[in-house]
Order: C-alpha cells, then sequence, then structure tokens
C-alpha cells in the first residue's frame, strides 16, 4: 500500500483535482476548456521528456526555459526567412547543438551541471535579445501559425499527437535501450556505470541533446501558439516545467523518475492552473499555490521514503 | 588547500587568479580605448551599480559555501523593496527594519526546509521563489510604489559622504564583514569544514542542520538588505524589480571562484566576481554595446572562469 501511494499519489492527487473541476467549476468540462487544458500539457510534457532525461542523468538545467525561447525566436525568424521546413530543421538544429554545448562543457570540467547551465541561460538570453533587438517577434510564416491548432485527420490536435508519440518513444527508449538503461545507471552511480562499460560521457551528451532538440521542439510550437517569439516566454518556464517534473516524481539528483509519472505532474500542475483561470483567480494566486504543491510534494516524498532510505550526512 | 602567509595568500587560496588577469588585462584595453574609463568618477560609478548585487551576492556566498543554493533571493528582494517603499511614508525607520526582519524571517524558513526537513536546497528554493513572488504580488496587488519621502532613507540609496555613495560604503562593510566572519570566526571554521567534506564535519561534531538554517537566514538578510539599498536608490518598487538578480548574483559568486564541491571561495572572490560584472556592465554601456551583448560576454565569462578554476584544481591535486 505504501508503495502504491509512494509511486502514484501524483496520480490521486490529479484525479483529485480533476473531479474538483468536474463537479465544483462551471466551464470545466466543456470540450473548448479541455482541449485548451490538453494542448497546453502537451506543450509542457514535450520539454518535460527532454527535461526528464537530463535530471534521470543527475544534472539539473537551468537554461531549458530560455531554450524554449530563444527557439520561439529563432523559429519565428528563420521560418520568416527560409520557408517553414528549412526554418524548422535550422530550429531543431539549433536545439541540439545548444544541449551538445551543455553535454560537452559538463564532460570537460565535470563541474556542477547547474553552473554550466547558468552560464549558457546567460548567452542565450543574450542572443535572444540580440536577434529579437530587445522586442516581440511576430511570426510571419504562416504554416508555423496555422501548426499549433493543426488537427490530423480533423480530429487530433497536432501538439497532442506529438507529445503522445514521443511519451511512446521516451518510454521505448528508458526501457528497452542500452542509452535508456545508462540514464538510470549514471544517474543513480556514475562510478559504477563507468565500470560496468558504459560509456558515461557519451550517454550524458546524449541525454542534454535529446532534451535541447525537445526544448526547440516546445519553442517551435510556443511561437506557433503565442504567434511571436520572445525572451520573456522563457522567464517563469525553467520553474514551471522543473517543478511538473518533481512532482512527478523524478529526483533531482538523478536515477529515478518516469515519462508516465513526470506527464501526470504536468497534468496536475496544468489542471491546477486551468481551474485557478476559470475561477479568475490572480496569476499571482497560481504561482503560490505552483510553489506550495512542489515543496509540498518534496515534503511527502521525504516522509514517505525516509525511514527506508535516510543517509544521514 | 594551501596556507602560504603573505599578501598573495589570499590569491592562492581562492584560485581566483587567472579571471584576475583576464580583468587587469581588460581593464588596462578599456583604459586605452575608451576615454573616461579610467577615472576616480567611473570608478565610483562602477562601484555603485554593483553594490546592491554584491550585498546579494555576499549572502548566497555563505549557502554555497556549504554546498546548498539559494534561488529565492531575487524574489525576495521584490518582497523587501516593496514592503520597504510601502512604509517609507508611514515611519522610515520601520521601512529599514521590517523588510530585513522579514527576510531573515524567510531565509530561517528557507533554511528549516533545506536544513532540518532535508529537502533538496534548489528544488525547495525555487518552490519558496515562486511563493515569495506572490506574496509580493498579494502584497502591492500588482501596483507599484513610490514615494516623494525627502530624510535620511533616501540618503541610503542617494546620499555620499566625502564623495563615496553610501551605496558602496554598505557594499564594503558588509564584505569586510563577511569575510571577516569566513576567516576569523569559528562559525566561519565550521563553515568550510562542512562545504570541505559534509561527512567529516559531521564526525568532528558540527551541526549542520543549525548552520544550514544560519547561512540562510544570512542570505535572506542580505537579499532583504539589497532589496532596501535597491528601493532607496529609486525610492520606488515594483513587484518584478528582483527577477533575475538572483542568477547575476550566482554568476557572479561562481566568476569569484567559488567551488560548490570543494568548498573553495568566499567574500574577496565574490567581491571580485561582482567587480567584474560591474566593469563588463559599465564598459559595455560606454562602448554602446545592449544587454544582450553583456548576457552573453557574462555567460562565456563564467565558462571561462569555471575551467580556469578546473585546470588549477587539478594541477594542484596532481
Amino acid at each position: 500500500m505504501k508503495r502504491f501511494l509512494r509511486e502514484y499519489y501524483v496520480l490521486i492527487l490529479f484525479v483529485l483535482v480533476f473531479l474538483t473541476g468536474v463537479f465544483r467549476v462551471p466551464y470545466f468540462i466543456k470540450p473548448g476548456n479541455i482541449q485548451n487544458l490538453l494542448l497546453s500539457s502537451a506543450l509542457y510534457g514535450i520539454v518535460g521528456i527532454g527535461t526528464t532525461f537530463v535530471l534521470l542523468i543527475g544534472a539539473v538545467d537551468l537554461s531549458i526555459g530560455m531554450q524554449v525561447a530563444f527557439s520561439s525566436i529563432l523559429a519565428c525568424i528563420s521560418t520568416a526567412a527560409l520557408g517553414f521546413w528549412p526554418g524548422v530543421f535550422v530550429t531543431i538544429l539549433a536545439g541540439c547543438l545548444t544541449g551538445c554545448v551543455n553535454g560537452a562543457a559538463i564532460n570537460l570540467m565535470k563541474v556542477n551541471p547547474m553552473i554550466i547551465s547558468l552560464g549558457s541561460m546567460s548567452i542565450l538570453r543574450g542572443l535572444g535579445l540580440i536577434a529579437s533587438s530587445g522586442n516581440d517577434i511576430v511570426c510571419s510564416n504562416s504554416t508555423l501559425s496555422g501548426l499549433f491548432h493543426h488537427r490530423v485527420f480533423g480530429l487530433i490536435p497536432l501538439p497532442v499527437l506529438l507529445f503522445l508519440l514521443l511519451l511512446v518513444l521516451g518510454f521505448v527508449l528508458l526501457r528497452y535501450t542500452r542509452l535508456g538503461i545508462g540514464f538510470y545507471v549514471i544517474g543513480s552511480n556514475p562510478r559504477a556505470g563507468h565500470m560496468t562499460g558504459i560509456p558515461v560521457s557519451r550517454v550524458r551528451l546524449a541525454a542534454f541533446v535529446l532534451c535541447g532538440a525537445l526544448a526547440a521542439l516546445t519553442g517551435l510550437l510556443l511561437a506557433s501558439r503565442m504567434n511571436t517569439g520572445s525572451v520573456t516566454l522563457g522567464d517563469d518556464m525553467t520553474i514551471s516545467i522543473i517543478s511538473s517534473c518533481v512532482i512527478g516524481g523524478v529526483s533531482t539528483i538523478g536515477g529515478k523518475g518516469g515519462l508516465l509519472r513526470m506527464s501526470f505532474g504536468v497534468l496536475l500542475i496544468q489542471t491546477i492552473n486551468n481551474i485557478m483561470s476559470l475561477l479568475a483567480v490572480a496569476a499571482s494566486a497560481q504561482l503560490l499555490i505552483t510553489g506550495l504543491v512542489l515543496v509540498l510534494v518534496l515534503f511527502i516524498d521525504r516522509l514517505l521514503r525516509s525511514k527506508e532510505q535516510e543517509v544521514e550526512i | 588547500m594551501k596556507n602560504g602567509k603573505g599578501p598573495l595568500s589570499l590569491f592562492n587560496r581562492s584560485s581566483f587568479g587567472g579571471v584576475l588577469g583576464f580583468l587587469l588585462l581588460y581593464v588596462a584595453a578599456m583604459s586605452v580605448f575608451i576615454p573616461g574609463f579610467f577615472s576616480l568618477g567611473n570608478w565610483i560609478s562602477i562601484f555603485k551599480s554593483c553594490a546592491v548585487i554584491g550585498v546579494m551576492a555576499s549572502g548566497i556566498t555563505f549557502v554555497m559555501l556549504t554546498g546548498n543554493i539559494d534561488l529565492s533571493c531575487g524574489s525576495l528582494m521584490s518582497l523587501t523593496a516593496c514592503i520597504s517603499c510601502a512604509l517609507i511614508d508611514t515611519s522610515p525607520f520601520l521601512a529599514l527594519l521590517t523588510p530585513l526582519l522579514v527576510g531573515t524571517a524567510c531565509g530561517i524558513l528557507n533554511g528549516v526546509l533545506v536544513g532540518g526537513l532535508k529537502l533538496n536546497s534548489f528544488v525547495a528554493t525555487m518552490g519558496l521563489l515562486s511563493v515569495y513572488q506572490a506574496l509580493t504580488f498579494f502584497y502591492t496587488k500588482g501596483y507599484y510604489y513610490s514615494s516623494t519621502y525627502i530624510g535620511w532613507y533616501r540618503a541610503i540609496g542617494q546620499g555620499e559622504i566625502l564623495g563615496i555613495p553610501v551605496l558602496v560604503m554598505i557594499f564594503v562593510v558588509t564584505v569586510l564583514l563577511c569575510a571577516f566572519v569566513q576567516r576569523h570566526s569559528v562559525f566561519g571554521a565550521r563553515l568550510y569544514a562542512v562545504g570541505g567534506n559534509p561527512i567529516s564535519a559531521r564526525f568532528s561534531g558540527i551541526r549542520s542542520r543549525e548552520m544550514t538554517v544560519v547561512v540562510y537566514a544570512i542570505s535572506g538578510f542580505c537579499a532583504a538588505l539589497s532589496g532596501v539599498m535597491l528601493c532607496s536608490r529609486s525610492m520606488a518598487a515594483q513587484p518584478k524589480m528582483g527577477q533575475g538578480y538572483e542568477f547575476e548574483a550566482l554568476i557572479a559568486v561562481l566568476i569569484g571562484g567559488l567551488s560548490m564541491s570543494s568548498g573553495r571561495g568566499g567574500a574577496w572572490g565574490t567581491l571580485f566576481g561582482v567587480i567584474v560584472m560591474g566593469v563588463l556592465e559599465n564598459s559595455f554601456a560606454l562602448m554602446k554595446l545592449g544587454s544582450g551583448d553583456q548576457y552573453v560576454a557574462e555567460g562565456i565569462l563564467l565558462f571561462v572562469a569555471v575551467a580556469i578554476q578546473v585546470i588549477s584544481e587539478r594541477r594542484e591535486s596532481r
């Protein structure tokens, strides 16, 4: 029972919040609102998958929100200049490159990954400001603008389908490939990973590259949703994304967590935000709730595993 | 850690020699190329512009020496600046005292969560960042504050004594106090012991929980003090004014050579990191470069500083 609670209390919280929404909040269950909720969740879920990979190897990437914001600017500029597909290609490639730089710097210097990400956050913010000359950039490519609300087969919204597809791919990667298992191993014990013949540096690099690519994809979709690219999009995003992952049970010290539970973390936060918007609760209260839920979940997590694995330092 | 005595022992211990070289070269180059850069007036304005961030960074240094991190400083600064600005017209004395108390109390809360409940310092302070930001919005209801008060409170941010701004004096005194506590007190010795090797520190009877609470309280107090300084500088406050300051302060601390894993660095290193950031900002403004260029330069500088530190540590351990 306790084990079940430990694994799935996020799911229980989500169901409770969702039911509260259904029975207590007017307009919550309307198709338009549910679709909106799913779209937001898909957006955060896609970058959440990448962030989970990086968290699994024991790294915290502070630059993740800025990667998304920078990609939104780059997507607007490059699709306007080169056309849709080349622009998408350039954006994703730049995301991979960012991840590559992050990963390579951490491999070379062997310092706390957070320090490196602090530097790359600053650089990305600067590059974004330079590229957008300090303003918001309007998307002029009509294909990009229509992307977010496109429905595949006239039915499933494209971002949701993309998210589900990536979720399945990520699940397979983590469960059935050497790379995915490598994430878990070097996250829980890098030295053991090294001894069992896992190419630690390359696995770490791969996690960051995947994360960069997924952040770029999210930036692209975000640009399509907002019809703008802007540095300010990334300000609160890092906190939202990492909070969602942590609430979804991904450990920030590595080696623990899964994509399914992460998705419930994303859904929980997005549902809470959605309900509060419907109830016209101020954005500041939403911030407060996110912060409190984060601390609460950390605390519950701490309580549930306190007795078994207490390593007192 | 080397323990050389003499004027240069500071630089041996703090391992920021490489970046110091860069700073000297940079200052020399700027002095040649930009007229008016190397003047007393400009140096005073450099120090004045980085005093606020310097006080915050000095507080964060304590937290980072124990291997933890404090991301909540920026929003704590917004909160205290708004409280301070709202209280000026009632009582300037309360406008100084209340924010400092609030800041220290919030710092203690951070410390209890991280030290007492053993929550991950990164995530816990990130959650509290949101909480403090939200409290700021509740308190101000989203409004901006400003005051036309003329008196001693205004002197904190705008006054000068013998040509030296009061802001700079507060900054220098803070650094001196922090350096004294870190180098010459029992608390400081324990701080470095915990940062260097938490397990052996525990075996030698150091109570790391209480210590964590104290370092977060110091960080909260410094964030509040920098909030008061910021408010008094412009006699105005708005609920998002501290956003991003925590990252700037963290970058300054890290450029100053602080190593979170081995417990190196300290108040002098942080002072140095803050000066580097200030010189960069000032020279970029004089060269009419935008804030975008400045962010890029700061990021690259952080990479370089960390690389130098890593190389020097490896050479030492060889």
